[in-house]
């Protein structure tokens, strides 16, 4: 049940990860675009939904989708990109090393 | 790993564009001693969003049919930006006098182009500037596909 929980968490961060690039590749490409209001994800609305048990991850993403009203700055918009494009690595390998440890639960439970 | 192909079709697309400004400074440019000769200004607006490949993937994971001819038709996913409408500026160019110019009117003056050089280089840099930070989107989102693709590889 703890692995089933914490899967979920890591998968729905991973996914909220995966969405929050798109959203920041939107503003960085809608920069020159005049009106245009840049769209970001509260990771904390995410956590707190995943802790709850929240497992549709669709639902949870659309509530935690802000927008935002000031003009958006190109180095801003790359710096938060950046930053989230190193927690999505380290969220994949985080989960790659889950999945590791479950083959090699399932190979000596084989073995035994 | 599916809002990947959206950052890349997105990207691809505000590049277009971007290319596309930079051709429209260019022409003003080349033009700035053409008589007669308006600028033009690309007015950009977001693109609405079609249907995306990955979507289509997830369509077909979830058991639904996706007709082959949207397959076939969908050749320009993702949102981004998109060249809407272009401004000519219809501002009178300086008038000068060249009597012996074949386009000059009775007085003996010819219009000359209303291209603001300076404004066109500025345009410019503003469109090199967004497309350098969309290819470094690219190059990220180039990067972290690879990260996903070998998940228990690098753990």
């Amino acid at each position: 049940m703890l692995q089933d929980s914490r899967e979920t968490i890591l998968n729905g961060l991973l996914n909220a990860a995966g969405e929050r690039q798109v959203l920041l590749a939107n503003n960085i490409s809608g920069a020159r675009v005049e009106g245009y209001q840049p769209k970001d994800i509260d990771f904390g609305i995410v956590m707190h939904d995943l802790r709850a048990g929240n497992t549709n991850i669709k639902a949870t993403l659309s509530k935690a989708t802000v927008t935002d009203d000031s003009p958006i700055v190109l180095e801003e918009q790359l710096s938060k990109m950046y930053k989230n494009h190193v927690t999505y690595v380290l969220l994949t390998r985080i989960n790659g090393q889950a999945y590791k440890n479950m083959e090699e639960a399932t190979q000596a439970a084989r073995a035994g | 790993m599916g809002g990947m192909f959206e950052i890349l079709d997105t990207a691809s697309n505000s590049l277009k564009t971007e290319r596309e400004c930079m051709g429209y400074a260019a022409e003003n440019v080349a033009n700035a001693y053409t008589p007669g000769y308006k600028a033009k200004t690309p007015v950009l607006m977001a693109k609405g969003r079609n249907q995306s490949f990955s979507e289509m993937v997830e369509h077909l994971a979830e058991g639904r049919e996706i007709p082959l001819n949207a397959m076939l038709l969908n050749k320009n996913p993702g949102s981004g930006t998109m060249v809407g409408s272009v401004a000519v500026d219809s501002s009178e160019g300086t008038q000068l006098y060249l009597p012996n110019h074949p386009l000059a009117n009775a007085q003996g003056y010819v219009e000359s182009s209303n291209v603001n050089g300076p404004a066109e280089s500025i345009k410019m840099l503003r469109a090199v500037t967004s497309y350098k930070a969309i290819l470094s989107m690219v190059e990220m989102t180039k990067a972290a596909s690879k990260e996903a693709l070998n998940m228990t590889k690098n753990a």
